[in-house]
């Protein structure tokens, strides 16, 4: 498969979206401190397709195993927030802040994989409303103090999460999605000044139990030395964590579908589809995913007008998501065999379904490393030039587990290993301003609906070009002109849901801004 | 210099001999086996037995091959709203109290005698012996380039009043007696 869904399906990409947003913020006068109360409210309406795996008698006419589906999407939310700051007598700043922050997001449209309680018949697509709810109410405080050659940070934070995550059907199913928790953290962060202008030392660890994955500590050290005006050494090691969202471990996913017989040559071709599923194994825990990176960077100011940034930077991840088949092979992890051959006995139409079961996992590990360049050029006090180049390689541990590779695969091409980009600012007399971005991206490929066939996005170069004229204090007119060198081309794509890559489209527009 | 004895060399090429089928007997088999009994447990559900019994459902094989023990699983599973038993190799004499004979392959030498035994029983008898069809078996199993496919004898499935559902009947590979 090669290109963008849009030119996969012919289906218009549908970006309308309509975005009402309000905000009030009120700052009452204090002497002791420094207290505001914000709020917000937005609601997003838009339109998108979700593509889905499909048995193969429900999918879409002309896309075997996969369905197109047409859904509405409604974002709301609402966030109330207090802040309070405040010096004390010895010189600490100190924060004490406090937010409710309520969020929905809800699809609605003709909407299902097949996969259900009809097993191993295919359960029709509906009118289905999935999505969910979640409101989380946060207090933190931080204080920040410097004393000799100390500056630190330190900070305490709790955080109550409650949520409702409503996917009723296939591809993503959760019975049981209302959840609450608690999540609290410290952190410390000290900037020490070995030698005032010289060496610096930066120590620094979070320490967190997140309701979902239990204790995580997260330390870093980063070092500084400033042997002249003109250059900085830096390295830094540091280890990290990610917590997974609650869809990608705990609800019942099913990741690609495909002819059965692909799987299991035994079968019949085109006659029964085999749903490739994941499921959380029970009462098996969450865990995070951990990375620890050593990183290293030399900045050097050459002259007046120019600057160089460098860096290298190695990361070894551990525990990444990923999953494994539920039996030794393909073959002993299939569930409903004998149901789906008598199924297909039976049906006149491929309306039957088997499904190869897999379970999450957190055994995945991998290793990333790569660097950058960058280069800042300052000719005249009217032109900037930037240009930089970034080189990324990941290298996965390969199993050959079907569900493994898949993920382990799928991290490994989704970046593109190179990146290069030249910006150029040009400030003409009379206000006028030219931007010039060029870019390049080296291809990247996704494993989406079938694990056999990724999607792949090709290099590609693109030129976005703006010229504005600050006519006066309060008016700039603009002429911005984006993809200029082709008609189109895709950019990224959204796997997990998986939606239209969207394709960027060489479009022009001019833009009056009005300061008042 | 240290010599080994011959048993226990012998003992060493039995041992890697054993090894090596337990690696031929991988995926590829273990799909095969699986898909093959998936087909006889539908058998069970697509076939029509004259009378109308309240006894389990059996399932036997005439000896010891049972594809692998994918046979096993179907045990206590329901078909015709009777729980399935399976018996492995169930002695010639008992087989008329099966539903289905099953002969497998590695089992060859069976094949006729059980046909002999059971001729005019309504028991269906399947095999995946390549000659089973000839000899009258009323179901063969066969694979061919991996795919598992099945032939219907209906003339002698009609002699001992068993009627296949006509939807099985589509899938299946061919219909008519081979040997008429």
């Amino acid at each position: 498969m090669n290109g963008s869904i849009e030119k996969l399906t012919g289906i218009q990409g549908d970006d309308n979206a309509s975005h009402q947003r309000m905000g009030l913020k009120l700052a009452p006068q204090l002497a002791t401190g420094e207290l505001s109360f914000k709020t917000e409210a937005y609601r997003v309406r838009s339109n998108d397709v979700w593509i889905s795996p499909s048995v193969l008698a429900l999918s879409t006419p002309g896309k075997p195993f996969e369905i197109d589906s047409p859904v509405s999407v409604v974002d709301e939310g609402v966030l109330l927030q207090a802040r309070y700051s405040w010096k004390n007598e010895n010189g600490a700043d100190s924060v004490l802040q406090a937010y409710v922050d309520h969020e929905s997001s809800f699809h609605q449209g003709l909407w299902g994989s097949g996969s259900g309680d009809l097993r191993p018949i295919g359960t029709p697509p509906s009118i289905t409303r999935f999505g969910g709810v979640k409101t989380d109410v946060d207090i933190d405080f931080q204080q920040r103090r410097i004393a000799g050659a100390h500056d630190v940070i330190w900070g305490l934070a709790f955080r109550y999460t409650t949520d409702n995550l409503v996917l009723p059907s296939g591809p993503y199913r959760l019975l049981n999605g209302k959840d609450a928790r608690a999540n609290y953290s410290a952190f410390i962060h000290d900037d020490i000044t070995l030698k005032p202008d010289r060496l610096k030392l930066i120590l620094g660890s979070k320490f967190e139990h997140d309701g979902l994955t239990g204790f995580n500590i997260q330390p870093n050290a980063r070092m500084l030395w400033t042997p002249s005006s003109s250059d900085t050494f830096w390295g830094a090691l540091s280890k990290s964590v990610r917590s997974p969202r609650r869809t990608e471990s705990l609800a019942t996913i099913d990741i690609a579908a495909d002819d059965a017989a692909k799987y299991i040559p035994q079968l019949p071709s085109q006659r029964l589809t085999a749903m490739v599923q994941v499921t959380p194994q029970p009462g098996a825990g969450l865990m995070a995913e951990k990375a620890i990176s050593l990183e290293g960077g030399w900045r050097k100011q050459i002259n007046a007008h120019l600057n160089l940034d460098t860096s290298l930077f190695m990361t070894d991840y551990s525990a990444l998501r990923g999953g494994r088949l539920t039996g030794p092979s393909i073959a002993q992890s299939v569930m409903g065999l004998n149901e789906a051959v008598g199924c297909m006995m039976v049906s006149p139409v491929p309306n039957c379904y088997l499904v190869i079961q897999g379970y999450n996992s957190n055994k995945e590990q991998a290793k990333s490393w790569g660097g950058e360049m960058a280069l800042d050029w300052h000719p005249s006090s009217k032109w900037r030039v930037q240009g930089s180049y970034a080189y990324l390689k990941i290298q996965g541990v390969h199993t050959g587990d079907l569900f493994s590779e898949l993920q382990v695969s799928a991290f490994e091409t989704a970046s593109p290993r190179h990146q290069f980009s030249l910006r150029s600012n040009y400030v003409f007399d009379g206000g006028i301003n030219l931007d010039l971005w060029a870019r390049r991206n080296s291809q990247t490929s996704h494993f989406v609906l079938n694990v056999t066939d990724p999607v792949v996005i090709r290099p590609y170069t693109a030129l976005d070009a703006r010229l504005a004229w600050q006519v006066d204090r309060q008016l700039e007119l603009a002429v911005v002109g984006k993809n200029l060198l082709n008609d189109r081309h895709s950019e990224f794509i959204s796997i997990l849901p998986y939606t239209r890559a969207y394709d960027i489209q060489r479009s022009l527009f001019v833009t009056a801004l009005w300061r008042f | 210099m240290f010599i080994f004895p011959l048993r226990q060399i012998l003992l060493l090429v039995f041992i890697a001999l054993l090894s090596k089928q337990s690696w031929a007997q991988s995926a590829n088999s273990v799909a095969e086996y699986r898909v093959k009994a998936a087909y006889i447990y539908n058998f069970a559900k697509y076939v029509d037995w004259p009378g109308d019994e309240a006894k389990p459902f059996r399932v036997c094989t005439a000896g010891k091959d049972d594809l692998g023990g994918a046979l096993a699983a179907l045990d206590r599973r329901t078909a015709q709203g009777r729980e399935i038993q399976v018996r492995r190799d169930v002695a010639l004499e008992q087989l008329r109290d099966c539903q289905i004979a099953f002969v497998g392959d590695t089992d060859s030498k069976l094949l006729n005698q059980v046909l002999k035994q059971l001729s005019g029983s309504p028991v269906l008898v399947v095999s995946d012996l390549r000659q089973a069809a000839d000899l009258g078996a009323h179901i063969l199993l066969q694979a061919t380039d991996d795919r598992v496919e099945f032939d219907v004898n209906l003339a002698i499935m009609q002699k001992v009043n068993l009627k296949a559902s006509s939807q099985m009947l589509k899938l299946a590979r061919s219909t008519k007696p081979l040997k008429p």
